[in-house]
């Protein structure tokens, strides 16, 4: 299957600095890789340091480095994590 | 039989009370408790606040993970609690509370330890620390995927 899918990448941490923290909405081929994704986050986010050290999840999940994304997601980045 | 897990964010102030009444149960002789607090200073700055940022719906999953791995090795009758803050605190505003009840004193600081060690390296959570000088900073953390970049 062709086309392309859309991800919509909700923003954390220090990420909430770019554009007021509104969620990205990135077009990637349908079947596109994480590391895919990752990268055109990177371009998104103005080569960001802080992106090859996050991770990818949904709300259960934080996503393995093989995922594909075959549809519409919705995601979030999430960078380094220092709560308590 | 009544939930022997609670876990949840809290954009209001956080309760030790709600906590030390949630673990309590007749058979448990101990209740150990961890609450993390605003401190005025960090790395040599001075702070005014911190702000919290949570990403709450993968957050409570991850607490309730760590809470199941507590149970599995400290004991299945621990009571265990997690509650974070999300928002903005002032110098000596609660941002978490662990709390466990226990039969006995030694599962419950084991417990108790492992919980906060757990969340701080595996929970969503993001800290902006706000100092005296006006100047805000995203505090660094714990990587959450495992790829290495060379």
């Amino acid at each position: 299957m062709s086309g392309s899918i859309t991800l919509t990448v909700n923003l954390f941490g220090a990420f909430r600095g770019h554009e007021n923290g509104k969620p990205l909405t990135l077009s990637l081929p349908h079947g596109a890789t994480l590391t895919e994704a990752r990268r055109a986050l990177k371009t998104a986010l103005d080569n960001h340091p802080l992106v090859d050290d996050s991770a990818l999840a949904d709300e259960t999940q934080i996503l393995p480095e093989d995922a594909v994304f075959e549809r519409d997601t919705q995601l979030a980045i999430l960078p380094p994590v220092c709560g308590g | 039989m009544t939930q022997s897990i609670y876990t949840g964010i809290s954009e209001e102030a956080l309760s030790i009370q709600k906590a030390a009444d949630f673990v309590d149960a007749a058979e448990n002789g101990a209740l150990n408790m961890f609450v993390g607090k605003v401190r005025n200073h960090n790395m040599g700055k001075a702070v005014n606040a911190v702000s919290y940022d949570v990403f709450a719906p993968l957050a409570c999953n991850v607490f309730q993970e760590i809470c199941t791995e507590a149970k599995a090795q400290f004991g299945e009758r621990l009571r265990l609690y997690i509650e974070h803050y999300k928002g903005k605190l002032e110098i000596g505003g609660i941002s978490v509370i662990i709390a466990v009840g226990s039969p006995h004193r030694d599962e419950s600081f084991q417990a108790c330890r492992y919980l906060i060690e757990q969340l701080k390296i595996r929970a969503p959570v993001w800290k902006q620390e706000h100092y005296m000088d006006g100047d805000s900073e995203w505090v660094k953390g714990h990587a959450l995927c495992g790829h290495h970049h060379g």
